[in-house]
């Protein structure tokens, strides 16, 4: 069977006025892989994700969602991919369970969506507060909350914008665990974190940037835990 | 670092209110173009140039606000002006304590804001000295506002007393007598906030359970009944209205004496409930008001609407509504739960706006005049617009859904025009039946009309929405070519349906072919959009 990259970038320039905010970046996340994304604050992590994702437009280079462009199969591709940005956004009106809901139906995953949701607001800690609005939850239940966002639809590629910042140790080790078991199930995840010790602890690839360029690429194996 | 004695603690926050107190007097003059970083001679004459012709500009307005004021008074009160004068300064009074009772018993009247609040929490305050030190700029903004009020009272009653011709004549006059009545009702007016202030404490104290406050409330009100009774002519002496003269002086003194006694008691009342004042307590109730009005002050409407709307949602009950509903279905039951819960009686109003305003475009039809096809395009701009932001608002959602934005936003429109178009046509057939004339024609331009301004409510939103600027949460709101296009998009099949009234097929058809432009214009903004 051919083998299909679940993410592919080549050459991949975002430029804003005349600055490279990404710079001929290219690399690609086979199946079931987790890669991190690391580089200094304005190393051009959250612009990449943001490009990835379709919330930007690059200005040249290519991306292949599961061997398809994003551009002329959106549909497919989004239907791939999920995204938790770093402040993830909900509906001011809706209540926690309501977002949740309103994700499930739009991308026509509505069966066995009480049993999936159930399951993920308890494991988060949420189950409490699910008919509350988010605008009255601390930040690292908003946050808890956009990853179930993230989480509640099939997606083949995952992608976090530092989904470590505000959430507590418990929090931490939950999703540690959460994108350990999707691994194994085949999703593939791409997360940009300052968290050093993540890596290490996802057994993950690690890519740095710095200035709008992968410098160094590190397989897992490179710093595997004994 | 050694702790701060209450007294010292008190002094600091004393300074601290004044130093708020001064940097609001610098807004209020930085809008007079005063800068007051500036210490040149010249700088402190314009000041003092700026008051004296504030001050005349607003004493001016007044006397010629007098005028209409005047003749109302006359109306109302034929037979004499004075008590109706009179009349009106008591009801001004008692709207202005109705208005500090009632909002006071539901919050705090003293406002703290979230630094005030972080300097409470770390101090050991007198209650008591925070109380009466805190209460003087609210009292002096309503003071300012309800001697304003009084003022026209006293120059409208003036006005009905001197010679019209001349009014520069007898400004003295006119000053006098307004200073004077200000004078005189201006210790009832802090009489009225005092009660109110010390039943806002007691409101605290006691959880706001009301009933427990009745007996205390009902005493108040009584006592302040009788207090005014017993004022009611020593208002009319000082005021020097006509029918009151012969007064002593002895007993102008007398009554003096009595507002002073009952200031100093309620001023001892107030100390005493303040003892047990919690201004954490306040300051938890109350800094949501303080950074409402600092939003206010900067022209921050979204950000009010967002915090007020956030606040609503706390109170409502949730109800649950949970179709099995699918793909683009779920936009419609997502905006019907949003629809829901956040209507308000501002949104109301504007349906009834649209609701006049086709009623004034049927009544018109024959002239096919401007204006009302102008209002009606502003109205439906205004309602089309805000959910389709709010939508956009929400970038990265919408940029994962396998749905598309063109589909998006139609649905996203859909309960606004179906409102907006049964309003509408309310109004066109009360038009009709008025004007006994012909509902049909702008009936069946109804839809095209509405599809015209949707279409330009949709084009000048797209028009200035980039990717770049939508991702980070930065949704522009429409503009003046927006409403150009819709006031056009409507004005001109109107005015073809006027001029060729039989048969009206020429506006009709006009009203759709734009229609059809303005939905093909529109759709053509959002496909664009999505690869800037």
């Amino acid at each position: 069977m051919k083998y299909i990259p679940v993410l592919q970038i080549v050459d991949l320039t975002k430029t804003y006025q005349g600055f490279k905010a990404i710079d001929e970046v290219s690399f690609e996340l086979a199946p079931g892989s987790i890669t991190v994304l690391q580089g200094p604050n304005g190393s051009g992590k959250t612009t990449l994700l943001h490009c990835i994702t379709g919330l930007l437009l690059p200005t040249s280079g290519t991306i292949l969602i599961d061997g398809l462009d994003p551009q002329t199969h959106w549909r497919e591709t989004r239907s791939t991919m999920a995204f938790v940005p770093d402040v993830p956004q909900f509906y001011l009106e809706l209540t926690a369970y309501e977002q949740l809901r309103f994700i499930a139906a739009a991308n026509n995953v509505l069966e066995g969506f009480e049993v999936r949701a159930e399951t993920l607001l308890t494991r988060y800690d949420l189950s409490q507060v699910k008919d509350g609005f988010p605008h009255h939850f601390s930040r690292g239940m908003r946050l808890k909350l956009g990853l179930l966002m993230g989480l509640i639809r099939p997606a083949k590629l995952l992608i976090l914008d530092e989904p470590t910042s505000a959430i507590d140790a418990e929090g931490r080790e939950l999703l540690i665990a959460e994108l350990a078991e999707r691994k194994s199930t085949g999703m593939s995840v791409l997360l940009s974190t300052h968290d050093t010790t993540l890596a290490q602890q996802l057994n993950a690839d690690i890519l740095t940037i710095d200035s709008g360029r992968i410098i160094r690429s590190s397989p897992a194996s490179d710093h595997a835990r004994p | 670092m050694p702790a701060l004695k209450k007294d010292q603690s008190i002094s600091a926050l004393g300074w601290l209110r004044c130093r708020q107190e001064v940097t609001e007097l610098r807004y209020w003059l930085s809008l007079f173009s005063y800068d007051s970083r500036d210490r040149s001679l010249t700088n402190r004459l314009y000041l003092i140039y700026l008051f004296i012709f504030v001050g005349l500009m607003v004493i001016i307005g007044l006397m010629f606000a007098a005028r209409g004021a005047s003749q109302m008074l006359m109306l109302i009160f034929p037979a004499s002006a004075a008590n109706g004068a009179l009349l009106l300064s008591l009801l001004v009074l008692s709207l202005f304590f109705i208005y500090h009772l009632g909002s006071g018993l539901f919050k705090p009247l003293l406002i703290f804001s979230h630094e005030d609040t972080q300097i409470l929490a770390q101090q050991p305050v007198n209650p008591v000295a925070l109380v009466l030190r805190w209460f003087i700029k609210p009292w002096l903004q309503s003071a300012l506002i309800f001697s304003i009020l009084q003022m026209l009272i006293a120059f409208a009653y003036a006005e009905t007393q001197l010679p019209q011709a001349n009014i520069g004549a007898f400004f003295p006059q006119y000053f006098w007598i307004g200073f004077r009545q200000v004078l005189t009702i201006l210790p009832f007016h802090l009489l009225g906030f005092l009660i109110s202030l010390i039943f806002s404490l007691l409101a605290m104290r006691k959880q706001r359970r009301f009933q427990s406050l009745l007996p205390g409330l009902a005493a108040g009100l009584l006592a302040i009944l009788l207090t005014v009774s017993a004022f009611l002519s020593p208002i009319k002496v000082l005021s020097n209205y006509p029918l009151l003269t012969g007064q002593s002086l002895m007993h102008q003194a007398l009554i003096a004496g009595a507002v002073f006694l009952c200031l100093t008691l309620c001023l001892a009342m107030l100390a005493i409930t303040a003892k047990k004042f919690d201004p954490l307590q306040a300051a938890r109730e109350t800094a949501l008001s303080h950074q409402i009005a600092d939003l206010a002050r900067y022209g921050r409407t979204d950000a009010i609407s967002l915090i007020k709307q956030q606040k609503r949602l706390g109170l409502r009950r949730v109800s649950r509504f949970l179709p099995a509903w699918q793909g683009i279905a779920a936009f419609l039951w997502k905006d019907l739960l949003t629809f829901s819960r956040q209507l308000s009686l501002t949104e109301l109003f504007r349906y009834l706006g649209v609701l006049t305003s086709a009623f004034s475009l049927q009544l018109t039809l024959q002239t096919g005049s401007l204006l009302p096809c102008a209002f009606w395009a502003y109205l439906t701009l205004r309602l089309l617009t805000p959910p389709l932001r709010e939508e956009l608002k929400q970038w990265p959602i919408l940029r994962q859904l396998p749905l598309s934005l063109t589909r998006i936003v139609a649905v996203k429109l859909a309960i606004p025009i179906l409102f907006i178009a049964v309003s509408a046509t309310i109004g066109i057939v009360l038009g009709a039946v008025v004007n006994h004339s012909a509902v049909l024609p702008l009936l069946v331009t109804l839809p095209a009309l509405i599809i015209s301004t949707a279409g330009a409510a949709v084009f000048d939103l797209f028009r200035k929405a980039k990717t770049d600027a939508l991702s980070n949460q930065i949704v522009a709101d429409w503009g003046l070519p927006g409403l150009a296009m819709a006031v056009y998009g409507i004005w001109c099949p109107i005015w073809l349906l006027s001029l060729v009234r039989f048969p009206p097929a020429l506006g009709v058809t006009a009203g759709w072919l734009f229609a059809a432009l303005a939905f093909f214009l529109a759709r053509q903004k959002v496909r664009l959009s999505v690869r800037r």
